[in-house]
């Protein structure tokens, strides 16, 4: 399968090393044009990691093209440890890496499946301008951004982090596909209860009264338990 | 005339005072000199003609509107005791589905095709069928809340309701305030209950908790035409503001009997 990510330096494009080159040349279109706008490709720069494949100087270079004409993606480095790859890299003045120089980033122009969307969470947060208010039921697959407050009676559910701007009254569930590492900050962290992953925690009993804002709070999963700091 | 303000006056939670809230700022607008029509929009949950005392004048009402039995002209009821107010009532043997947005609009069309300056509706507590009927042909609202928890939650959730249908810009009455309790933190106070609805919403007026409301209620009066009422001056001090004049917020600290303190108070809380 041929998988796109995106790194720090533009898109990691890792390629299967055990199909024929025909058949790779289709994996790639087929993959590229999977669900995006293709004008969204052009002009991206690409590091090709082709494992353990051998790709001579005319294989390199018809896969360089279908990525240049087809789809404006220019390769600018190799990852391979074979001889004849770096040689065929090389040749093309590529930069080469033995092996990938770092961690990547969440894979892009995909749509996530949904046995895998607890590692979603991190490239694709929702912005919301305004304030949510009661009755109001905020679910996204990835952080939520709330630019104002979060009401009594309203829900603020997120796969990733959640971040409220103003004070945090409602409900919210970070994590809510089960990533542990999820947070939540507010400028004023009021909510009745709070849910990370499976874990929650409820506020503390109190006469009904609002409490004195105590200033930007961070509730976060530690040691099996939810745990609130200031932020 | 058909650019007549129609406004709205909505709460979602039941029993905080929008049929008072209507009755008394139609009255006091129409002491203004403004051409009022009141529409009661909570359709076989009548109470607008009780507050209004124009019970005994109903004769048709707003489904004989819709279903064309009558014309508005005919159906509106004329307020005897001030001439540019009417009325039109709800019908009380039928429900909510008896009138539909569309036809809402149409009935509001005709009123201001009389040449009113406002149409207040009386919204219906709840947020389906008779919220929707209500606010459809609105484009301006009010929102009554009391200062406790659960009709505050009811507010914001009515706001947020009406800003998804591009009603915004919603207007606040804070009705049925007691400072004593607030003062002894018993009570919420109006920054409590404008903290949590946030500062979108504007301030439109206060009304104190007052007893003149209900005798002024079950003898059909609006107390904003009673000089003495607390309650009543709130509601005329509403209305000079939804006319666009700067009326400065009622004084409501309990003022002691008597002091020469007191007096000077009172002479600038009204």
């Amino acid at each position: 399968m041929v998988e796109v990510k995106g790194w720090r330096n533009g898109l990691l494009m890792t390629l299967p090393d055990t199909l024929e080159l025909d058949e790779l040349l289709a994996a790639i279109r087929e993959r590229l044009e999977q669900g995006r706008n293709l004008e969204l490709w052009k002009g991206s720069v690409a590091t090709i990691d082709f494992g353990a494949r051998i790709v001579l100087p005319d294989a390199l270079d018809s896969i360089i093209g279908v990525l240049k004409d087809g789809y404006g993606i220019l390769p600018t480095a190799v990852v391979s440890e074979i001889p004849e790859t770096r040689a065929a890299a090389d040749r093309l003045t590529l930069t080469l890496y033995d092996v990938l120089p770092m961690v990547v980033m969440p894979p892009v122009g995909q749509t996530p499946e949904p046995e895998k969307a607890p590692q979603i969470g991190q490239g694709n947060a929702l912005y919301i301008p305004h304030t949510v208010r009661s009755g109001q039921r905020i679910v996204h697959n990835g952080a939520v951004i709330v630019n104002g407050d979060v009401n009594p009676g309203s829900e603020v559910i997120a796969a990733g982090d959640i971040v409220v701007l103003g004070t945090l009254r409602g409900v919210a569930h970070a994590g809510a596909n089960g990533d542990e590492s999820s947070r939540i900050f507010a400028r004023s962290l009021r909510p009745p209860q709070l849910r990370i992953a499976s874990l929650y925690a409820r506020a503390p009993e109190s006469d009904g009264k609002t409490a004195a804002s105590k200033g930007a709070e961070c509730a976060r999963v530690q040691s099996g338990a939810i745990d609130i700091n200031p932020w | 005339m058909a650019n007549a303000r129609v406004i709205v006056i909505t709460s979602g939670k039941g029993g905080v005072g929008k049929t008072t809230t209507t009755a008394n700022i139609g009255m006091a607008l129409a002491a203004l000199d403004q051409r009022v029509a009141l529409v009661d929009a909570d359709i076989g949950l009548r109470n607008l003609d009780l507050a209004l005392g124009l019970e005994n004048r109903i004769v048709y009402d707003i489904v004989d509107v819709v279903e064309g039995r009558a014309e508005v002209r005919k159906a509106l009821i004329k307020d005897k005791r001030n001439q540019n107010l009417a009325f039109l009532p709800a019908a009380q043997t039928r429900d909510k589905s008896a009138v539909s947005p569309e036809q809402m609009i149409k009935v509001l069309d005709d009123i201001k095709a009389e040449g009113y300056n406002f149409i207040l509706i009386d919204c219906p507590a709840g947020i389906e069928q008779g919220f929707k009927n209500a606010t459809a042909g609105a484009d301006e609202a009010i929102v009554v809340t009391n200062p406790e928890m659960s009709s505050v939650r009811d507010a914001d959730r009515i706001i947020g309701l009406l800003e998804s249908q591009e009603l915004r810009g919603a207007k606040l009455i804070v009705n049925r305030i007691r400072m004593k309790m607030v003062e002894q933190g018993e009570m919420l106070g109006v920054e409590d209950v404008q903290e949590i609805l946030g500062t979108g919403v504007q301030l439109l007026g206060v009304v104190p908790d007052d007893e003149s409301i209900i005798t002024s209620t079950n003898s059909g009066e609006p107390a904003s035409m009673s000089e003495t009422s607390r309650a009543g001056q709130a509601y005329r001090n509403i209305a000079r503001r939804l006319l666009g004049e700067e009326v400065p917020f009622m004084q409501l600290a309990e003022v002691k009997q008597g002091g020469i303190f007191a007096k000077i108070k009172k002479m600038f809380g009204g």
